[in-house]
């Protein structure tokens, strides 16, 4: 599924002769077109993050404290327009990038958090989900053994609630964590790195433990905090990983999602990361759900994008801003496998 | 004073110095960072310690520093040897440490001083110093030593002669073992064990059976560390009660064994075929050392006539994950039909390792034993086993003997299996042999069953089971009405209580809240036109969840819930109801309980009131309930049963 996706993507740029892939042959292949707003808005936003001075030496993006998951979201980012590693415009960028995440993981036998960071987890979640990504379009070998590795470490990290937190071992577990690599298995299974679906069968589990029964909403954890909007979105994205996409707990965080005020387009907690998970959560959920919110989201991201750069705020910084609107705005793209139905 | 022995030293030893220890490791490590000579971690915590007064703690940092041969406590050890305030027994141990730091050919003036010395202790530590220097070099000393006046000394200066001279040693340990008295039995054993030739373990033999002080002589043959006292230690194993304290000393002096010894002497001391070496082995198994292997051997060991603690053991022994227990999956089998029940539950668990094993197959008629304990076995193991070995669709069935036996605890087992490993086609036979409990007035049993059958039902048959219980099941439901934390919502009269009429809509106001606060900034309240719609209860316990029926987020909400039913004729019966956070309600247009919870943030509120006295008319009844909710869950349960307490399907 995910190489037949992308290599429709690659021959589709290739036979335009768009190696580039600025302008992706067909912007129709979501069910919303994007505009010619969004598409200036997210080559503006690659741009800024292609910049000198944006990435590192070490092919890194971000802050000290979270270089691995900036570096890996600023990945995906480029990889959602279609461009490759190695080649054309952003090519180098992308090999550096991915060259970084490697070094990581060989300097921790794996592990792919920053040293540094307390939850370092996430940041080995969000590599994983890179790297998978990444695994068929760069041609640098290492690849598949740095994933192998890593997602090793992260099923023996899985909890006995079948939960994930901050840290690389089996202790205890918080909705937050545990989407994230829920996610991250799902695209590596998707690369072909063998998952047992217990481990997935587990985690959704926990999901479905931190589900308010009252509201629909998902909690922080299992046993406590209140639900809210961007936990939600990240449960429901997890239970559709998860193979539960009918289920009736996820349709009530779908409907939790949809209810909750208008205000979400504008600012909530966790305003890029609740994003990215419910515009991917609206995107699965059907045609009607994602018509009806994408246009509310996209026109709210590009809202905010600095008009200067091209680059967005983030609650961690630009590179971490910017990737991650790109990411919400690029839904339609559909090239990444995280974003198949 | 008698010197200690390790066991009182080792005892003394994690209540007293982890602290110390961890800091001075700290300190250890930022010297070391600094590039000062790499040392065992605790070094210098030890070397301060020699200059504790406690003799304990002075004994343990010898020990420390001598095993990990520490070059610079060499000083500070000798002068404890020549410190004549110092007891004989430190100084002498002391010596010990400093020989074995030493390592080298030299013999240290102090050695010879204490092997020349009148005290007898200082002596016995020359005794073992001697042997410690290189080149053989303190060979003259040892062979003085071992025509001492004192046994002990020559004893102790014959094991390090033993130690040095290995069989060659036999001629003279021969001579000087011949009559030894039982204090010194273990001195004679630990150089026997060094000697280590035929005649020599003849001889510990021996001296071991007449010993009645187990510990010292374990000690001894520990300290020799030689292979052949492995079969010694067996043979003492065998001979020692699991409840005598020196079995654990026995088994952790073997532990100290390579695998290769301690299988070769195993199967030795198997193939002797006697219940109690077999006993001893199979523990030994159990505790240090998993080889298949030697379960073939115990396998074949077996007899008859073997006794049925001995054969517990080694069930327990083969039936560890480690010793591969499908190749022993026969041997559990034939014991499936033994006649003592702790065999045959030892047999269901050793076969709930096996996995190439289905215990669907082989417990189907074990799982109906007589002796419970059994049968609950077999049940507990059938929960552990993968649901595709179980029966689809034939489950109930399988389990009917157990499903209506009279043994509580036994059906509970039962119950939990068939929810466990049941799927929708088990649903309709399980209800049709365990509906009469749904209907029973015992109500541990009837909400077993309940919990059983939800676990299996499909969802169109979640109602059924609650309805059996008397529980309103059907319902149409309206909601949400805007609350608040104080229910004024709840406690005015709003509209659908003027009149229900299930065509009809209503506007409505909420507003969005989740942290328990309605009044966050920015957040409006919202206008809405809100109807009427069905509803099954969607919990076997009766349960009719709201949240999942409503519009999210649920919280300061109103809702009402109404349920028409038939009654065949005026009757007195008893209406229960409870719900989360607070209700009303009303029968025929009459109120008839208002009952409010006290708010608890985030934790479950409810409400009940048990075993209203209602009056119903023949022909359509209606009740009509009004539901509030502040946050966190939300329900409402309501049931009718009669003055027995048993249920009545009107629903």
């Amino acid at each position: 599924m995910k190489l037949i996706t992308l290599t429709f993507a690659i021959i589709s740029a290739l036979a335009l002769g768009n190696v580039n892939a600025q302008d992706p042959p067909s912007q129709s292949v979501g069910v919303a077109r994007l505009t010619p707003e969004v598409r200036t808005a997210i080559s503006k936003g690659l741009e800024y993050l292609s910049k000198e001075g944006s990435q590192r030496a070490d092919g890194s993006w971000g802050g000290d404290q979270n270089r691995v998951a900036e570096t890996s979201l600023t990945l995906m980012a480029f990889m959602l327009q279609g461009h490759v590693p190695g080649r054309g415009q952003y090519g180098r960028n992308m090999e550096n990038a991915i060259s970084f995440l490697l070094n990581v993981g060989q300097n921790q036998r794996g592990y792919l958090g920053t040293p540094k960071n307390h939850a370092g987890m996430y940041e080995h979640g969000l590599a994983v989900l890179a790297l998978s990504e990444a695994w068929g379009q760069s041609k640098n070998p290492r690849i598949k053994s740095a994933l192998t590795r890593a997602v090793d470490i992260t099923l023996r990290a899985q909890n006995k609630e079948g939960g994930w937190r901050y840290s690389p071992e089996p202790r205890d577990a918080d909705l937050s964590m545990t989407v994230m690599q829920i996610v991250a298995l799902n695209s590596a299974s998707e690369a072909g790195i063998a998952v047992p679906q217990t481990t997935i069968d587990k985690a959704a589990e926990y999901v479905l433990s931190c589900q308010d029964q009252g509201s629909g909403g998902f909690k922080y954890t299992a046993g406590g905090g209140e639900p809210n909007f961007a936990r939600t979105a990240a449960g429901v994205m997890s239970l559709i990983m998860c193979g539960q996409r009918n289920l009736k707990a996820t349709q009530r965080g779908i409907a939790f999602l949809k209810a909750f005020p208008e205000s979400k387009f504008k600012s909530t907690n966790h305003f890029h990361y609740a994003h990215y998970y419910a515009v991917q959560s609206m995107y699965q959920s059907g045609d009607a759900d994602f018509r009806a919110w994408y246009p509310k989201i996209s026109a709210e991201i590009i809202g905010k994008q600095n008009k200067n750069d091209g680059s967005w705020s983030g609650s961690y910084g630009q590179a971490y801003g910017t990737s991650l609107s790109i990411l919400i705005l690029g839904v339609p793209y559909r090239y990444l496998p995280i974003y198949q139905r | 004073m008698n010197p200690p022995s390790t066991f009182q030293i080792f005892q003394k030893i994690p209540t007293v110095l982890p602290q110390t220890v961890t800091i001075l490791s700290l300190i250890f490590l930022q010297l070391s960072a600094l590039g000062a000579p790499v040392r065992p971690s605790g070094t210098i915590g030890y070397l301060q310690q020699l200059n504790e007064e406690d003799w304990i703690l002075k004994a343990e940092a010898l020990h420390y520093l001598s095993e990990n041969k520490v070059p610079e406590a060499l000083e500070s050890i000798l002068k404890i040897t020549k410190d004549e305030k110092e007891r004989s027994w430190i100084r002498s141990k002391a010596l010990v440490a400093y020989c074995k730091i030493q390592n080298g050919q030299d013999i240290p003036q102090i050695l010879s001083t204490f092997a020349s010395s009148s005290d007898q202790v200082l002596r016995e530590g020359a005794a073992e110093s001697a042997g410690l220097i290189k080149e053989n070099k303190g060979m003259e000393i040892l062979l003085k030593l071992t025509t001492d006046k004192i046994k002990s000394v020559q004893l102790r200066a014959l094991a390090s002669y033993s130690r040095i001279m290995g069989e060659k040693a036999w001629p003279l340990a021969q001579k000087m073992t011949e009559s030894i008295t039982e204090e010194l039995i273990p001195l004679a054993v630990e150089s026997l064990a060094l000697v280590g030739n035929k005649d020599a373990f003849e001889r510990l033999k021996e001296l071991t059976k007449s010993s009645t002080n187990k510990r010292p002589l374990v000690e001894s043959l520990d300290r020799s560390k030689s292979p052949k006292a492995v079969p010694v230690l067996l043979d003492l194993l065998e001979n020692t009660s699991t409840d005598d304290a020196n079995y654990a000393y026995i088994i952790s002096a073997l532990s100290k064994n390579n695998n290769e010894i301690l299988s070769s002497s195993l199967k030795d001391l198997i193939r002797t075929g006697r219940d109690s070496a077999l006993f001893a082995a199979a523990r030994i198994i159990t505790i240090l050392f998993q080889d298949p292997n030697l379960g073939k051997e115990l396998l074949s060991a077996l007899t008859t006539s073997t006794a049925p603690e001995t054969l517990k053991t080694v069930m327990i022994a083969l039936g560890s994950k480690e010793m591969n227990p499908d190749s022993n999956k026969e041997f559990f089998i034939t014991h499936l039909k033994n006649e003592t029940p702790e065999i045959k539950v030892l047999s269901i668990r050793c076969l709930s390792h096996c996995t190439e094993a289905n215990l669907y197959t082989l417990l189907k008629e074990t799982i109906k034993d007589n002796e419970s304990r059994v049968s609950i076995a077999a049940i507990s193991a059938l929960m552990e086993t993968p649901l595709e070995d179980a029966p689809t669709g034939e489950l109930v069935s399988y389990l009917e003997d157990v499903l209506v036996s009279t043994d509580n605890v036994i059906r509970k087992a039962a119950f939990e299996l068939l929810g466990h490993a049941g799927n929708a086609d088990d649903f309709e036979p399980a209800l049709a042999m365990l509906g009469e409990a749904l209907s029973g007035t015992d109500t541990v049993r009837r909400e077993a069953v309940a919990e059983a059958l939800g676990s299996i039902a499909p969802d169109n048959g979640i109602a059924n089971v609650a309805r059996r219980q008397g529980y309103v099941s059907n319902w149409m439901v309206l909601g949400t009405f805007l609350n608040d934390k104080e229910h004024k919502a709840f406690a005015n009269e709003l509209e659908p209580e003027k009149g229900i009429d299930f065509e009809k809509t209503y506007p409505s106001t909420y507003v969005w809240a989740l942290q328990g606060n309605q009044k966050r900034d920015g957040e409006k309240p919202i206008e809405r036109e809100i109807g009427w719609s069905e509803a099954s209860v969607n919990k076997t316990n009766g349960m009719l969840m709201m949240g999942p029926l409503l519009p999210p987020p649920g919280t300061f909400s109103i809702a009402y819930a109404v349920s028409d039913f038939n009654s065949e004729k005026d009757q007195d019966l008893f209406l229960s109801l409870d719900g989360d956070d607070a209700f009303k309600v009303w029968l025929n247009g009459e109120k008839i309980s208002e009952q409010v919870a006290p708010y608890l943030h985030r934790q479950s509120c409810v409400a009940s009131q048990g075993n209203i006295k209602i009056k119903l008319k023949k022909g359509k009844n209606r009740i009509l309930v009004k539901s509030a909710n502040i946050e966190h869950e939300w329900w409402i349960r309501a049931r009718i049963t009669d003055a027995n307490n048993k249920p009545l399907e009107l629903f």
